[in-house]
Formats: structure tokens, C-alpha cells, sequence
């Protein structure tokens, strides 16, 4: 309980620093939320980025202190003071020194309600990408439609100039199109080949192989093949919605 | 009465902690146990998760979604492509998930290849499966390796299994890529399993490269991969590990691993997502301090070169010394402890290769290393 006073400080000197850096960067900031496969469509995104010329960060930290962290690319102290000293003095150096990337990709991570709409007050997405409502911290949230109005919270903070990308293989995730003023578009994976929706990008005809997954890519006007190095539906989700982020930001 | 449990022996690693325990002023180099403490980072995720009332219940029986994905991240690192929805499963320790992979792909009857020397329970397990376990030697002139030769020899119709633990404890040795490449061709010829004990992969020393059968794509339906935070972490006593391999073959132990303990102990999972997420530079460190205590220990084995010799380990935190008297190991452990008080581990109990050795753990505190090497010096001295 003794940590908690110091915790607070950290946290609003490094939310401070955060805008400060931000502020002065002004990057396009997409958001990933999700409780499963965050990460893996954070570095879909990033590795696309890469692609196409465009620096990224690394760091995956989606908490109150983390997410600041990630912005100024610095690492956690975890639990030593001294280290948690040097980042302190570094985050101050950083928030006026770093050029930050024209587009960032950050993690959003909940376990209970909102979390997701502070972590939006210190980034302000312009994308969001909803990967994945479940049972985890279900307890915290008090059930599936809370967990699912912390995502609602979110989308709601998407502009109207803005993308909300959810997976449309996921009801709650769905749902949240009613709650977007941003346009949405919807991604989906499918074993078999798919009648085609408007706004929906799928991935179609998905199988693995022995060297990884492989389907093809509809954006619902043009089709091509695909294969992954990695294995599991997750990579072919993440994958689909990385080209729709692409798409967006038009580079 | 007890068919099943006839065959099995107490493991001679615990037999000898149960003589040590006799005595007040034992210095134990026997068990393969860390002397460091969980690091608190990891104590501190396991008792958030506890205070957010998170662990009570089961988790899914393959483990918490947000463990095995942090598993499949920490995989790739290693260029290890696994799926954690389907081909990762968090496990109650090592044991556990060898036991279940034994079970899931033998019968009773069928032969298993082991090492020898090799890991003492790998023995049990196998006779546990109602299956044998075949010896095949390694070569102690050549680094403690594989004679593939002769292991290809072995093969009857009744193997299933290759069973090896990389790097090897007892011998602290590092299999080569060149040498598990032609194992597994070997495995793909006759159409057997690969199992990889890999507790120790963390802890190579001298700048030797890991490389695991995991990493080849074309082995992934026969190759089956067994990892413990037990070691890497010092976590032996949450009990947590993961087993990973093909989908085809990891929907088949889960149903055992389902029977045999439901899930692994949830805290223990929350503790290992912390051991993933903050525990790399505790690795360094561990690594740091067992290279230092192996050279501490090796430099006063070379004291004692008249009646010792070893292979230098290049990995974990075990020797394997020889020793040029001619008493067989077991008696001479017992009658070390007796005489000085110090623990060790017989050779015999890692298979006959090992016999005519003693494993002497330097996985304990620089304090115990360096009373426990005095108490071998004034016995071998004092013959």
C-alpha cells in the first residue's frame, strides 16, 4: 500500500511527458485493444510500416505507466528505485528530444473499466483495432457486455475522420459499429471462399502448411495469395488487419 | 498388487537427500535445484494476480490465453513459430508434460531411446508408460555425444521415441546442430517421435550456439519440445513449464494433460507471465554466476586430476566427474556422506554409462560450492 502514493506521482509525471512528446511529435496514432492477439497485430502493423519506409517503436507496454513508457521509448524499471530514477530523468530528456515516428502503433490493454478511456487521454488514436473480446478479467469487468462497453469507450473515441477496424468473427466485437461516429471496416478469416460485404476484408480459403498459413486477401475488390512464416488463425487476422490499417493511412 | 508401480524406483537423487537427511552438517551438491530465490518481479505479478482474485478457479486446461501468447512471442524470439491457440500447452512443470507426452504416444511395450547418461526420472517416466527405456551410450572422448551409428542400431519395430534432454544433465553438454539434424533424420527414416527436454537451454556458456529441432519447420509433426521455468526462472517450486509441438500432436496430449492435473497451478501461470515478461536480465545473471561457480569447481577438480577427470560443461550447472577408484558410484556417494558429509549423485543413477561418476551440482551457493569441494578434497586426500 506504501507503493501507491509514488505510483500516482510516476504515473501523471510520465502521462505528462507522454503529451509533451506527443504534442510536439503530433503522429497519427493507431490503437490496438483487444484481450488476445494485441501484440501479434501490433507487429503485422509495424512490420508493414517497415515495408513501406516508415520508422515504428518496439516497445508492447499497454498499461497506465507502460503506454507512456512505450511513447518514449523507454524500458520498465520494474521494481528498482534506482532504475526507475534514470528512466524518470530520461522520460523528461526524451519528452523534449525524441522525434517520435510519423505513425505510432500502441497496445491498449484493459482489466477493468476504464482503463482503455485513460490510456485514450494520454494517445489519442485516430485507429482503433479491436481484435478480440473474451473471458479474460471478465471478473473485473462484471461480464461480457461491461468488458464489451470498455471497448465501446474506445471506438467512441475514434474521430470522424478517423478508422475503427474490428474483427468481425467476434459478435461483441461487431456490436461496437453502432457505438462509431469513424467509419469501420470489418476483418474476417474464413477456411472456404466468402460471398463479399462491403467494408469487410477477409481472408479466404486459409490453410496451414508445413512451412506456415497461407489464404488469400480480399478487400472486397481485388484478391490476391498470401503466405506466413508463423503459424495459427491469429497471424491471418492480424495479418488483414495490418492491410487495412495500410489502406488507410494511404503511404 | 502394484504392477504398475513395481518397476519404478524412488529416483537415486532423492534417496540420497533421504540418507543426507540423517546428518545435521550435510553439504548438498546432489540436487539440481537453484540457490536463488524466484526473483520479485515474478513474486510480485503472481501476488497481483492473487490480490485481484484472479487465481482461484481453473484455468482452461491448455493454460491462460495471455500466457501461452507470451510463450509463442518468447518461442519466436528462439525462431520457433508455434500457435498458442493450438500448439502450446502451459503444463504442472517438465514432468508433467513429459509424462503426458509418453503417455499420448506410446503403448505399453514400446521401446524409448534415451541417452546414457541421462536425466534419472526420464527412466521412470518411460517404465510409468508400461514401456522400456533403451540405453544408447554416449561418447564420453567425444564430448559426451551422440553415436548416432550406434543409437540408429537400437531402432527395433517396438521404438517410438527418441528421448533426449538438450543441454544434458548429467554432463552439462550441448548437443550440436549437426548432430540433432541427423538424429532427426534418422526419427523421419523409421518414423519415430522426438522428444527435447530443454529446462537448461538458457544456460550455455562459452558462447555455443542453441539450436533446437524446433526450428525446422519440417520436423514440427514428429518433433515434440518440453520447457520448464524451473531452472531459467527459479521456479522449481511453482511448478509450471509448457510442452509444444504440431497441432496434430499436442490435440492428443492435451487430453492426457486434461486427465492428469486439469490445468497447470493458475498463480504459477500468472508467476511465469511475469518470468516472460521481466525475467530476461535475470538470466544474465543466473548465467553470470553459474559460469563463474562451474569454473570454481573445475579448478579445484583439477586439483584432485590424480583420481578426477570430466568433461569441462559448456551448459547447466553439473559435472560429471569419473573418478579412478574402483567402488561402484553408489556405494561411493554413501560413503562420501558418511565420511564427510558432503551429497553427491551417483553416476549409475543417470543410466550404466554414468556408472564409475559422480554428478556434483554447482546450482548451489558459492559457500556450499566451495565447503562441499573441501569435504571432496580431505576425502580423496585421506584414502
Amino acid at each position: 500500500m506504501k507503493l501507491e502514493p509514488i505510483k500516482i506521482i510516476l504515473q501523471y509525471y510520465l502521462f505528462v511527458l507522454a503529451k509533451i512528446a506527443l504534442w510536439r511529435g503530433k503522429p497519427l496514432v493507431i490503437a490496438v485493444a483487444g484481450s488476445t492477439n494485441k501484440t501479434f497485430t501490433k507487429l503485422a502493423i509495424e512490420a508493414l510500416l517497415r515495408e513501406h519506409g516508415q520508422n515504428t517503436m518496439s516497445e508492447s507496454y499497454n498499461t497506465e505507466i507502460g503506454l507512456p513508457l512505450a511513447i518514449l521509448g523507454l524500458k520498465s524499471g520494474y521494481n528498482s528505485y534506482k532504475r526507475w530514477l534514470g528512466i524518470m530523468f530520461q522520460a523528461l530528456i526524451r519528452a523534449f528530444s525524441l522525434k517520435l515516428p510519423k505513425i505510432i502503433v500502441l497496445e491498449f490493454g484493459s482489466n477493468k473499466s476504464g482503463d482503455l478511456n485513460y490510456l485514450a487521454k494520454i494517445a489519442k488514436p485516430k485507429v482503433a483495432v479491436i481484435t478480440a473480446i473474451t473471458q479474460r478479467y471478465l471478473e473485473q469487468f462484471g461480464g461480457i457486455d461491461k468488458a464489451a462497453l470498455e471497448y465501446a469507450t474506445l471506438v467512441k473515441n475514434i474521430p470522424i475522420d478517423g478508422l475503427v477496424i474490428l474483427n468481425e468473427d467476434i459478435p461483441e466485437v461487431k456490436k461496437l459499429q453502432l457505438v462509431s461516429q469513424a467509419p469501420v471496416k470489418f476483418f474476417m478469416v474464413s477456411d472456404q471462399d466468402i460471398s463479399r460485404q462491403d467494408n469487410l476484408w477477409s481472408v479466404t480459403n486459409f490453410i496451414t502448411t508445413d512451412q506456415g498459413i497461407k489464404g488469400q486477401l480480399d478487400n472486397g475488390q481485388t484478391k490476391k495469395e498470401f503466405s506466413l512464416p508463423y503459424f495459427g488463425r491469429h497471424h491471418a487476422q492480424a495479418y488483414v488487419a495490418a492491410q487495412i490499417v495500410l489502406s488507410y493511412i494511404k503511404i | 498388487m502394484f504392477e504398475r508401480t513395481n518397476s519404478i524406483q524412488l529416483s537415486v537423487i532423492k534417496q540420497i537427500e533421504l540418507l543426507a537427511a540423517r546428518y545435521a552438517n550435510v553439504v548438498s551438491l546432489a540436487q539440481g535445484i537453484p540457490s536463488f530465490d524466484t526473483p520479485a518481479t515474478i513474486k510480485r505479478r503472481a501476488s497481483k494476480a492473487l490480490d485481484m482474485g484472479v487465481v482461484a478457479k481453473y484455468s482452461l486446461s491448455p493454460g491462460l490465453p495471455e500466457l501461452r501468447e507470451l510463450i509463442e512471442l518468447s518461442l519466436a524470439k528462439d525462431k520457433m513459430f508455434y500457435d498458442w491457440q493450438r500448439e502450446i500447452i502451459v503444463t504442472a512443470g517438465s514432468i508433467e508434460a513429459l509424462t503426458a507426452t509418453l503417455l499420448t504416444i506410446t503403448m505399453p511395450g514400446d521401446e524409448v531411446i534415451i541417452p546414457d547418461p541421462s536425466y534419472t526420472s526420464y527412466r521412470e517416466v518411460i517404465r510409468l508408460s508400461g514401456c522400456e527405456p533403451i540405453y544408447a551410450p554416449l561418447d564420453e572422448k567425444n564430448n559426451w555425444s551422440f553415436d548416432i551409428d550406434n543409437l540408429e542400431k537400437l531402432i527395433t519395430p517396438k521404438t517410438k521415441a527418441i528421448f533426449y534432454c538438450n543441454p544434458n544433465n548429467p554432463t552439462g553438454t550441448v548437443y550440436t546442430k549437426e548432430q540433432l539434424l541427423k538424429l532427426a533424420d534418422i526419427a523421419d527414416r523409421h518414423d519415430l517421435f522426438i522428444i527435447s527436454d530443454e529446462a537448461y537451454k538458457d544456460f550455455i556458456y562459452d558462447d555455443i550456439p542453441y539450436f533446437t529441432l524446433g526450428q525446422v519447420n519440417k520436423y514440427r509433426k514428429r518433433f515434440i519440445r518440453v520447457f520448464s521455468f524451473s531452472k531459467t526462472y527459479a521456479m522449481t517450486g511453482w511448478r509450471v513449464g509448457y510442452v509444444h509441438s504440431d497441432a496434430s500432436v499436442i490435440k492428443e496430449i492435451m487430453k492426457v494433460h486434461d486427465c492428469l492435473v486439469t490445468c497447470a497451478p493458475v498463480v504459477s501461470q500468472y508467476a511465469a507471465m511475469g518470468a516472460i515478461e521481466m525475467g530476461d536480465e535475470w538470466i544474465d545473471y543466473f548465467k553470470k554466476q553459474y559460469a563463474k561457480r562451474r569454473d570454481m569447481v573445475c579448478e579445484r577438480l583439477d586439483k584432485l586430476s590424480n583420481i578426477i577427470s570430466y568433461v569441462k560443461p559448456t551448459s547447466a550447472y553439473f559435472v560429471l566427474a569419473r573418478y579412478k577408484i574402483d567402488k561402484p558410484s553408489f556405494e561411493l556417494a554413501v560413503d562420501i556422506l558418511d565420511k564427510v558429509k558432503l551429497a553427491l549423485v551417483p553416476g549409475s543413477a543417470f543410466g550404466p554409462s554414468g556408472e564409475n561418476h559422480l554428478r556434483i551440482s554447482f546450482g548451489r551457493k558459492e559457500e556450499d560450492i566451495i565447503e562441499g569441494m573441501n569435504r571432496l578434497e580431505k576425502y580423496f586426500t585421506t584414502l
